[in-house]
């Protein structure tokens, strides 16, 4: 009897091993799909038309649910037989890079001009088959059934989960003007501090008396909201039963305005860089570097100060 | 008394012929121009702030996208650095340059897209990082817990 249960437990533990190992590659082909795609949207300022303004934050919320989804399956391992990576699962892979191509050349067409509803469309239908198919070819759509069935529950409170990421993106983005004219004005009364004094420019530049800088969307600090908040969330799922509930959803806001503190203080450092080494330096090459250690800086100084106080039953 | 009056005649042709000069030297000004795009098309009615040695000048571009301001060169001489800076709504773009000469031609592109907060692989980073550093702290209160 307790051979059989190993034994299980051990089936178990190798199926949601292969499990983590093909959403790792799902993700890896998502990742590099929206790294070369998004950018070459973006840069030519199509992002706001055509349909493309969702992918923003549907991309992120969906990359969310994979991750909280694999966290559920691993807190609840069931027993299920998958079948093996067949080489005819590289036919989904070719359906999707052919999906791919097709919506990088629609968006070709639409840089060089082209007008309609037909291209949008055409580029739209490809974006979402290159990543079904890419689901497919990961995972085989065999076991994809296989999983749906077993795992209904989980896909049910993923979908929920994704929903709820979504709306609060949605908010959160909305909310970016008023943030960044908090950032400009808190950052005007930092560098007075300091001493070089400065103009607000309407609606949202501040001119020193060497340069001036705009605060815009992406120095609002929106992209630390969002990936704070959904690490916060898979902290949640990974850890429900062993949080206190109170404290876990009580802290969250108090994070989200410590975070927009730090995002104040990264915007300070760079401008006062700029102001005192090399606009050119701080602005182009430290710009993102800056928000990505940051982003870990604070990781480290939230979790270090505030996991073992959440875990804290009364 | 013909000499007098032919010195004074003559000292003040002199002096008026010295008076351009003079004023031109008084007026010697540094241009700072140039054109503001974006995507190579010219931005028309952009606010451009110019900075020169500390000293702030404003212009609007014209219908050809065109700014122009004038420093006194005794505000702005030679060698100094100048930042142009462009905003037209929400999209901005800056360049630096040096007075080398009279006319300083310093062209803006305006971007509507700002660098982002993460880039791809930054972004990536953060989120890899930020998560490990979570695990890290989780493993090491859990085994404490646990011990």
């Amino acid at each position: 009897m307790v051979t059989k249960l190993k034994n299980n437990s051990l089936k178990q533990n190798k199926t949601a091993a292969r499990l983590l190992k093909r959403a790792a590659v799902f993700i890896a082909i998502f990742i590099i799909y929206s790294g070369v795609l998004g950018p070459r949207i973006i840069s030519h300022g199509l992002v706001n038309k055509d349909g493309f303004q969702i992918y923003g934050g549907l991309g992120k919320s969906l990359l969310f649910g994979i991750l909280a989804l694999s966290i559920l399956i691993y807190r609840n391992k069931k027993y299920v037989t998958l079948k093996n990576w067949h080489y005819t699962n590289l036919i989904w892979i070719i359906f999707s890079i052919l999906a791919f191509y097709g919506a990088w050349q629609g968006v070709g067409k639409l840089i060089h001009g082209a007008t309609g509803t037909n291209w949008p469309i055409f580029i739209n239908i490809a974006i979402i088959a290159s990543i079904v198919f890419a689901l497919g070819g990961c995972f085989g759509s065999a076991n994809l059934r296989t999983l749906t069935k077993a795992y209904k529950k989980e896909l049910k409170i993923t979908l929920a989960l994704i929903v709820s990421f979504y709306i609060f993106l949605y908010l959160v983005y909305g909310l970016w003007q008023f943030l960044s004219l908090i950032i400009l004005h808190c950052v005007k009364w930092l560098m007075s501090l300091v001493g070089p004094t400065s103009t607000i420019i309407p609606p949202r530049t501040l001119v020193f008396n060497k340069f001036g800088i705009q605060i815009a969307e992406y120095c609002s600090g929106i992209e630390s909201i969002a990936l704070f908040t959904a690490l916060y969330a898979l902290v949640g799922i990974l850890d429900w039963a062993k949080l206190n509930h109170k404290k876990f959803i009580y802290i969250f806001p108090i994070g989200l305005i410590v975070l927009f503190v730090f995002n104040i203080l990264r915007v300070f450092i760079l401008i006062l860089g700029g102001y005192y080494i090399n606009p050119k330096i701080a602005f182009s090459l430290f710009h993102t570097y800056a928000g990505m250690l940051f982003f870990i800086l604070y990781s480290i100084i939230f979790w270090g100060v505030s996991y073992k106080w959440m875990l804290q039953k009364d | 008394m013909k000499k007098k009056i032919l010195s004074v005649i003559v000292s003040g042709f002199a002096l008026v012929m010295l008076m351009p000069a003079s004023s031109f030297a008084l007026a010697a000004v540094t241009d700072v121009t140039g054109t503001v795009t974006d995507n190579g098309s010219p931005v028309v009615h952009a606010h451009v702030i110019v900075i020169c040695k500390n000293v702030v000048k404003r212009d609007y571009t014209d219908s050809s996208g065109t700014y122009l301001v004038q420093y006194k060169s005794t505000v702005c001489p030679l060698g100094s650095p100048i930042s142009v800076t462009a905003v037209k709504g929400d999209a901005g773009g800056n360049n630096y340059g040096k007075a080398n000469k009279v006319t300083n031609k310093l062209n803006v592109a305006i971007v509507n897209v700002s660098l982002p907060e993460y880039g791809l692989i930054t972004g990536i980073g953060a989120a890899i990082v930020g998560g490990a550093a979570f695990m890290f702290v989780r493993r090491r209160h859990l085994s404490g817990h646990q011990a």
